[in-house]
């Protein structure tokens, strides 16, 4: 849908409102330097690399007096020529949820309320119907016989609906094919939750608590770094590992080796040898968002 | 495979209006998740492992290795775009003889002495280990080299170091092994320096060193089979699961148990459990 038809203005003009009225009173008011930077702050995608510096260093300030963590925040680029793929193999997932746990210590994410980026579905053999699959299952071990998972975490559409949906262009794709959101720049309205099939984004709806000595220090501005309360966020890929060349947290994990990472534009990478030789599907491929995430089977 | 094939096909010609395109989609995950008749091999190990035959003899065991030994070799595999096993992506394999912990065998195994190649219960060394490989229909020398203990040795008795353990289990698993090379089945290492940081071991699977574990792309260096498996009793898992998520407020489970509401979170900080 074209964001005129949305019933939001169609760029919100914070910035000029701002600027042109109360610019001028919030100036005299003398705030701290640092407020004032983060409250006047440009979106990531326009600012230059000073400004980046500037931003990170702020990022760092604050996550220094929320946690007592000094954060490695990272602004890494795309790389040339990658555009990331991932696959899953349901033949192996046995529903051990360590791909969750891993997500959940990598991505700095909240324990309370609780975030997960990865919901493992659990499915009775032979059927594909998510209404009645269960993501709480909770056996002594897995797998259980006659059960299958499936895991659902972000499928970094091609033709994502949760970009379409934000009326303030906080969230986009990236040429690599990671769907971001620039986390200063999120108003919270949740539209894009709304739009997305998968129920991969989540809103936090109080301020994250992460126990200071399980914060990731190792983040990317676009990626893992603390969110505030107000925020949508979502998986990245572990954008802070793979544009370093490292794997994602959740595919380490994987105590099957379930899951497949790589670059879908190297002919010899390990995705491109599972979509061409494997029978892969996508989920809900109908909608036509074109997900970067398939399953296969052996 | 050929249903997916078949409804696929039925949309190539016409105009793939939306309602089609749904039943292919639910074609593909039916065909997925049904339960592949015949295809055990992809199955994961659900349903537990069928209780060893009961008449597991010597004999037994003894014609189905002479029978393989006199299989042609099956490497001859190929992908999609017409690769064999030896034209995969360059990678080198994790070694981890380092981690055997009675290596090198000649230590006890006389080199000048007599293998016993029957089936027989173990009862002075070796107690710990469970032959459930093939049913338990084989004996160590069908990987193990008889005439020399510190390799193993191909069905056709050619040597195979401990280190390239994935040649005598691609004997049998080739299409597994074509995965495994190519990228589709197992795990990468990082390049380490010291292989005792291999970060799995046999049984419990503990991840150790998760920042040692590779890169999507440089050196490609592999897991061995032997360092998921093993290779005496194959089958990986069951698992204890990682606890589930929370209930949300206002939701209920799909089952109608009570909700956990004030169940813990994830234990915080480690894959580990």
């Amino acid at each position: 849908m074209d964001k005129r038809h949305l019933p939001v203005l169609p760029t919100v003009s914070r910035r000029s409102l701002i600027r042109s009225g109360v610019a001028a009173s919030a100036a005299v008011l003398a705030a701290p330097k640092t407020a004032f930077a983060s409250f006047f702050r440009e979106r990531y995608r326009e600012m230059t690399p000073a400004e980046k510096r500037e931003a990170v260093r702020r990022i760092v300030a604050q996550a220094k007096r929320d946690y007592g963590v000094t954060l490695d925040v990272g602004t890494e680029d795309v790389l040339p020529h990658v555009v990331f793929g991932y696959a899953l193999n349901l033949s192996k997932c046995m529903g051990t949820r360590r791909c969750v746990e891993a997500c959940v210590a990598e991505n700095n994410q909240s324990r309370n309320p609780q975030i997960q980026y990865i919901r493992v579905l659990d499915l009775v053999h032979g059927g594909l119907d998510l209404d009645t699959s269960d993501h709480y299952f909770d056996p002594q071990e897995v797998p259980v016989a006659g059960h299958r998972y499936l895991p659902i975490q972000c499928h970094q559409c091609a033709n994502p609906p949760c970009v379409k949906a934000c009326p303030v262009e906080a969230t986009w794709t990236e040429p690599d094919g990671i769907t971001v959101i620039d986390y200063d720049w999120c108003i919270g309205c949740r539209y894009c939750m709304a739009a997305c099939p998968y129920w991969a984004r989540h809103f936090n709806w109080a301020k994250p608590e992460i126990p200071k000595d399980q914060v990731n220090p190792d983040t990317h501005y676009l990626g893992n770094r603390p969110r505030a309360k107000g925020v949508v966020e979502k998986c990245t890929f572990c954008i802070q590992r793979t544009r370093l060349g490292r794997l994602p947290a959740c595919l380490e994990a994987c105590p099957t080796g379930a899951r497949v990472f790589g670059n879908l534009l190297d002919p010899d990478s390990d995705i491109r040898y599972v979509l061409e030789n494997k029978t892969v599907f996508r989920l809900k491929e109908d909608l036509g968002t074109e997900p970067r995430f398939w399953y296969y089977t052996d | 495979m050929s249903r997916i094939q078949l409804a696929v096909r039925g949309t190539k010609g016409g105009v793939p209006r939306r309602g089609a395109r749904a039943v292919v989609v639910l074609a593909l995950g039916m065909a997925v998740l049904a339960p592949v008749a015949g295809h055990s091999d992809s199955l994961p190990p659900n349903v537990p492992a069928a209780a060893a035959p009961a008449e597991n003899t010597d004999a037994e065991a003894q014609a189905v290795l002479a029978k393989l030994r006199q299989c042609p070799d099956a490497r001859a595999g190929k992908t999609a775009r017409g690769q064999t096993i030896d034209q995969a992506p360059k990678f080198t394999v994790l070694p981890r003889k380092s981690l055997l912990t009675y290596y090198p065998c000649t230590q006890c195994h006389d080199p000048a002495g007599q293998p016993n190649e029957h089936i027989r219960v173990l009862k002075d060394m070796h107690t710990d280990l469970t032959f459930e490989h093939g049913g338990g229909r084989f004996w160590c020398y069908a990987c193990h080299d008889s005439k020399n203990m510190d390799t193993l040795a191909s069905l056709r008795g050619t040597p195979v170091d401990f280190d390239q353990a994935y040649k005598i289990c691609g004997q049998c698993h080739f299409e597994r092994e074509m995965d495994w090379a190519f990228g589709g089945h197992g795990k990468r290492a990082g390049a380490f320096p010291d292989p005792r940081a291999v970060p799995l071991t046999h049984d419990k699977l503990l991840v150790r060193d998760r920042s040692q574990i590779g890169h999507w792309r440089g050196k490609r260096v592999l897991l061995d089979c032997t360092a998921c498996h093993n290779p005496h009793r194959p089958a990986i898992g069951p698992f204890p699961p990682s606890p589930p998520p929370l209930v949300r407020t206002g939701l209920s489970r799909p089952d109608g148990k009570p909700i956990a509401a004030t169940a813990p979170g994830l234990p915080l900080g480690s894959t580990q459990r």
